[in-house]
């Protein structure tokens, strides 16, 4: 259908925003939604969100994004989860308002 | 100053508010800081402090002593990161080690403030440059550390994932938010001199206790919350967390009487290298080690080093270098 989406969602540390932020962008998607200093408990131990350096805090970040566009960010972000930890998930969505 | 009254100074604020922060979090109080207002105001308090500095610096001007505790404070940056690896390689991995070994090198800027906050509380003066050499002091370890992980991990060498492009790790260590802000408003006070303190004075002077109070309320917060960590950590750290502060105070000591640096300067360079890091380089290694455990090298520095320095070690820095130049 028409308004048949991808929802990507990507949870990683806060100190590799900027980095994966540049991978993402690199792709040519036209947005994102960002949301930072997200608290929670993974494979890397518990990140509780206290403390300002940004070593027991994550981000959040949301995309909706076409098939294409799709398969290119998760292979730009693939490197930086693999490497430093994280997940990303992609599931199928429908927009109803977009403008 | 006698023991007395250096305890009277002490235990008055913003010391005491650090033990409320700690207090609440054994309580199981609810109290929580708002992460962007603590970011605000350890940003406020190196503005403050870095400020200070450059107008201190203005009226002693850059001398031979100067250069040399700028100097010092540099190798001293690679020095501390290299003894403590190999200490460290006795029980942790070389990822680990290195990451550890790097929050040593570096320094404590709350820690550094504390003691300043001292020294002013007793009437004691030290120079600008002890601001410059924190700066200065912050990043040199990050790269050793890196070093050290390159050169004695063992991974596959043609791996790219472990290499992280030296340009960017160096441009990420030297131009951190703190630096920036540190040395930024150094360099104002510099060239604005007293004329530039009269304006700044209800920001970098009279609030400065308040807002060094609250953060250290923080900062009770904080390290309490990683107390649980320290049964984790085993003696070893623990020891290392309590031990390896005295022996580079020591060292700072030492280094102090050989560059004849008078009593304020003396504690401030021995507080420097006593302290650990627990903000900057945390946040570099976790990208430039991944394979490191931020729930080993930040409690070490976070949860007994810091508390450690705030509660014995700053007094007994403080009283052995009274004593020497008595």
């Amino acid at each position: 259908m028409e308004n048949d989406v991808k929802k990507i969602e990507i949870i990683t540390d806060s100190v590799l925003q900027r980095r994966l932020v540049q991978a993402v962008d690199a792709t040519g998607v036209s947005g994102y939604t960002i949301i930072k200093d997200v608290a929670g408990k993974g494979l890397k131990g518990d990140k509780d969100g206290h403390g300002i350096s940004g070593g027991f805090k994550n981000f959040y970040m949301m995309l909706i994004c076409n098939e294409i566009e799709t398969k290119k960010v998760v292979e730009a972000v693939r490197p930086i989860i693999s490497k430093y930890g994280g997940i990303c998930i992609v599931s199928d969505a429908h927009w109803v308002i977009h403008n | 100053m006698n023991l007395d009254q250096l305890l009277h100074n002490f235990f008055a604020p913003p010391v005491p508010f650090f033990f409320i922060g700690l207090f609440a979090v054994l309580a199981k109080s609810d109290l929580e800081i708002p992460g962007q207002i603590s970011k605000f105001i350890s940003l406020y308090l190196l503005m403050a402090i870095g400020f200070k500095g450059g107008v201190e610096l203005h009226e002693s001007g850059i001398t031979g002593q100067v250069i040399a505790v700028l100097l010092i404070s540099i190798v001293m940056a690679i020095v501390i990161p290299l003894y403590s690896f190999f200490i460290l390689r006795r029980r942790l991995d070389v990822p680990n080690a290195a990451a550890l070994a790097a929050s040593f090198g570096s320094v404590s800027a709350v820690t550094f403030i504390t003691a300043s906050n001292i020294l002013e509380s007793a009437g004691i003066k030290f120079g600008g440059e002890m601001m410059a050499a924190m700066a200065l002091m912050e990043s040199p370890s990050i790269i050793i550390g890196v070093i050290l992980y390159r050169k004695l991990s063992k991974h596959d060498e043609n791996d790219k994932s472990h290499h992280m492009d030296m340009k960017e790790l160096m441009r990420e260590s030297f131009l951190n938010g703190s630096i920036v802000v540190l040395m930024g408003s150094l360099l104002v006070g510099l060239i604005s001199n007293e004329h530039g303190m009269e304006i700044m004075k209800p920001f970098t002077g009279d609030i400065f206790k308040g807002m060094l109070s609250f953060f250290l309320l923080d900062m009770g917060v904080v390290a309490g919350r990683r107390i649980g960590a320290i049964k984790e950590a085993g003696f070893f750290l623990i020891g290392f967390g309590i031990l390896m502060p005295l022996i580079n105070a020591a060292l700072g000591i030492l280094l102090s009487l050989l560059l004849n640096l008078d009593q304020g300067n003396s504690f401030m360079l021995t507080v420097l290298f006593a302290s650990a890091s627990y903000i900057a380089v945390p946040a570099a290694m976790r990208i430039a080690i991944p394979d490191a455990n931020p729930g080993i090298y930040v409690p070490v520095a976070l949860a007994i080093t810091f508390p450690f320095n705030i509660i014995a070690g700053l007094p007994l820095y403080y009283w052995v270098i009274q004593s020497i130049h008595a």
